[in-house]
């Protein structure tokens, strides 16, 4: 078997959970998509608002729908044979476990700090044996070179750890998918068996 | 004392009790409101961060979460 078809039947087999469908998650399910993943387990609560489309992976024609929604169906556009399981519902510490259960990777793609910390803070204490790829950092634009990959264990945390979205800092389409795209290159070459 | 803090090698002054992580935490000026500590591979709660102590040789990772996603 050639080395493209190699990578593209081990991940066929692998479960990639996403906790949040924003600029983060919907830009690393469309990069798994293609990747061919296997089955994609995705998270939200929100629906896609005109705002959303300044670097979120959604289209015009699916203003209004759920996030899960809309990101399933363009999974399928990519490529029809990926499994994807939406759950429509804000993440919490209760339904956390359960909603993740059977992945082999975990993504944490929300947009708020105090959702990431909760989700680390419960991943790492109740599921250290699941790999947890997380996010921090990555507002405004340039700096490209500032995105780093740290590394601890099964946490890889991505971003460059202070740049905070605010008024003045908004976030922007080329970094956010930068961000999105490390994650999702993190997660092929964990599940491919690399060791980090 | 000596610790591996975020990969790099730092040296701190302490007592032979070392610091606690709210004393380590301080001495480094940072003061986020949303960080992930984890000592010797270990998550260090925040309610636990006065009572865990950090001493010579160990592990320290502390990572800072900002919104954006």
């Amino acid at each position: 078997m050639n080395t493209r078809d190699w990578y593209r039947s081990v991940l066929s087999t692998k479960t990639v959970g996403i906790a949040g469908c924003g600029g983060l998650g919907s830009n690393c399910a469309a990069a798994l998509a293609r990747a061919a993943i296997g089955r994609l387990i995705i998270a939200d609560f929100d629906t896609v608002s005109e705002a959303n489309l300044d670097r979120q992976y959604f289209f015009r024609d699916q203003l209004g729908l759920p996030k899960t929604q809309a990101l399933a169906a363009t999974i399928h556009r990519i490529d029809p044979a990926v499994s994807v399981v939406p759950h429509t519902v804000r993440v919490d510490t209760k339904n956390l476990l359960d909603l993740f259960a059977d992945c082999d990777v975990l993504i944490e793609a929300f947009d708020e700090a105090a959702q990431k910390a909760m989700l680390i803070e419960t991943i790492l204490q109740y599921r250290p044996d699941l790999p947890l790829i997380s996010s921090s950092g990555l507002a405004g634009w340039g700096k490209s070179d500032s995105m780093r990959v740290y590394r601890s264990q099964n946490l890889i945390m991505i971003g460059d750890l202070s740049s905070e979205v605010s008024e003045t800092l908004p976030p922007t389409a080329g970094r956010v998918a930068i961000a999105a795209n490390i994650q999702a290159n993190e997660v092929i070459a964990l599940l491919l068996g690399d060791k980090p | 004392m000596t610790i591996l803090l975020n990969n790099n090698q730092e040296d701190f002054a302490a007592p032979e009790q070392g610091l606690s992580v709210s004393e380590l935490l301080a001495a480094k000026g940072w003061t986020f409101p949303l960080i992930i500590v984890r000592v010797n591979g270990t998550l260090v709660k925040r309610e636990d961060w006065s009572s865990c102590r950090v001493v010579e040789g160990d592990e320290v990772e502390a990572l800072h979460l900002v919104s954006g996603g």
